[in-house]
């Protein structure tokens, strides 16, 4: 009965620590697409972006880039 | 000295007596007391860092007394419409509704300084929003678990007990979603406007217009006329979609070929987070007035109502928006195309509406 018990126990608190752990770890990342040749690099978020805000320039044809998304990875 | 089997036979006697006295059950709910009392600690503390960072970012936006502006905001409360007599019940709600929105935007504006834009005072708002549910959660456990624990209420303890997983969870969630509504990035929610934003963009656009908060696109897809609806971004909002559905509607007389809403929705579980779900109504998660306003203009003209919605669960849909939920606005555009294609004539009128908080999509 004794071991029994030990082993309910024992179960109850390994199934408890196996079990799977949400991953809250997140960035916010924003992708920048080149209108002109399509060229697109993710960079990080940065506060007061939005989608659509014109920002840096394409390292490929030197045209102004554009956010087309924002999303956490 | 005692042998086991006298100890056992006086632990099955103090056992009995517990059972048969009743102290078992005093002793389990003294327990469950300790546990619930815990878990509204952590509660407490999670609305206390919300609202200290809050506070700091109304005084990074030069607000001297921002306790002030919180201690009106945080208890804030809308009294429901009578119910028992429904007549004009959608009528009065709205009103109150809109009231309430209204007397929260001009405390804000009254009380943060001029150079503070449309933008950022929504985000004000949402914050607090958010600040203030953590707050109104905290207190009903505390009122719940005071008056439980006075009366040795046995039910009201148990309840808590088994409830508190999930209330601390939403409490987690809303923690979550603050970061977002700070920094005024795009929400799982959105999804719906940015495919209303996303299609704009695929269209030839011939005019613009804000109404209500809400911006309408008028443009051109496929030799058809769009209406494409979503709430005026890129600040956090919501906007007005059904009142402004109807105004549309009306103003065209109702020759509307279709009305198609796009939402998130709450995914069971299971469900693929970001997939893609086709049905027939309007895709709304308002109160009432919004999406009784869409039905009763597409019932009145006789106008197909189809809503598209996309998967995710709660903290998707408050926190910042997932990389595949993002991914999934292309899906969604190729099923509106398909919708379109299929449902609609060339030379037809259709209005597509993008239902969701905008915060971080402009248009």
């Amino acid at each position: 009965m004794f071991i029994f018990f030990l082993a309910l126990l024992l179960y109850m608190l390994l199934s408890n620590y196996f079990k799977k752990r949400e991953d809250t770890s997140s960035t916010t990342k924003e992708l920048l697409v080149c209108p002109n040749c399509n060229y697109s690099v993710e960079v990080d978020f940065e506060p007061g972006d939005f989608i659509g805000l014109i920002k840096g320039q394409c390292p490929r044809c030197s045209s102004k880039m554009r956010i087309k998304g924002i999303y956490s990875v | 000295m005692l042998d086991t089997s006298t100890l056992l036979q006086v632990t099955w006697i103090v056992m009995l007596l517990l059972i048969l006295t009743g102290l078992y059950q005093r002793m389990q709910l003294k327990i469950w007391i300790l546990v619930i009392k815990i878990r509204l600690n952590t509660i407490k503390n999670t609305f206390e860092e919300d609202k200290l960072r809050v506070r700091n970012m109304l005084q990074n936006m030069g607000l001297s007394k921002p306790s002030l502006l919180l201690s009106r905001l945080l208890d804030f409360f809308v009294i429901e419409p009578v119910s028992v007599e429904p007549t004009d019940i959608i009528k009065r709600m709205d009103h109150l509704l809109r009231v309430a929105e209204s007397s929260v935007k001009q405390l804000i504006e009254r009380m943060l300084p001029s150079s503070i834009g449309k933008h950022e005072r929504s985000l004000i708002e949402s914050a607090i929003s958010i600040v203030a549910a953590i707050g109104l959660i905290y207190k009903i456990l505390r009122h719940y678990i005071i008056l439980g624990e006075r009366e040795e209420n046995y039910l009201i303890i148990m309840q808590l007990v088994y409830l508190m997983p999930q209330i601390l969870k939403v409490v987690k969630i809303y923690h979550e979603a603050l970061n977002a509504f700070m920094y005024g990035k795009p929400i799982g929610d959105g999804v719906g406007p940015l495919v209303a934003y996303m299609l704009a963009e695929k269209c030839n656009i011939i005019s613009k217009r804000v109404i209500d908060e809400t911006s309408v696109v008028e443009a051109i897809y496929e030799s058809r006329r769009l209406f494409i609806v979503k709430a005026e971004g890129p600040g956090s909002n919501v906007g007005h979609p059904g009142a402004v559905i109807s105004k549309i509607v009306e103003e065209l007389n109702g020759n509307v070929s279709l009305i198609l809403t796009i939402d998130a929705a709450i995914k069971l579980e299971g469900e693929v987070s970001g997939s893609i779900s086709e049905g027939v109504g309007a895709a709304i998660g308002d109160p009432g007035p919004e999406k009784i306003a869409i039905e009763r203009v597409a019932a009145k003209y006789n106008i197909p109502l189809r809503a598209l919605v996309i998967k995710m669960d709660l903290k998707e849909a408050l926190t910042t928006m997932k990389k595949n939920i993002y991914q999934s606005c292309e899906i969604v555009l190729n099923h509106i195309d398909t919708i379109i294609r299929e449902s609609t004539p060339e030379g037809s009128t259709i209005i597509v509406a993008g239902i969701g908080n905008t915060m971080g999509i402009p248009g």
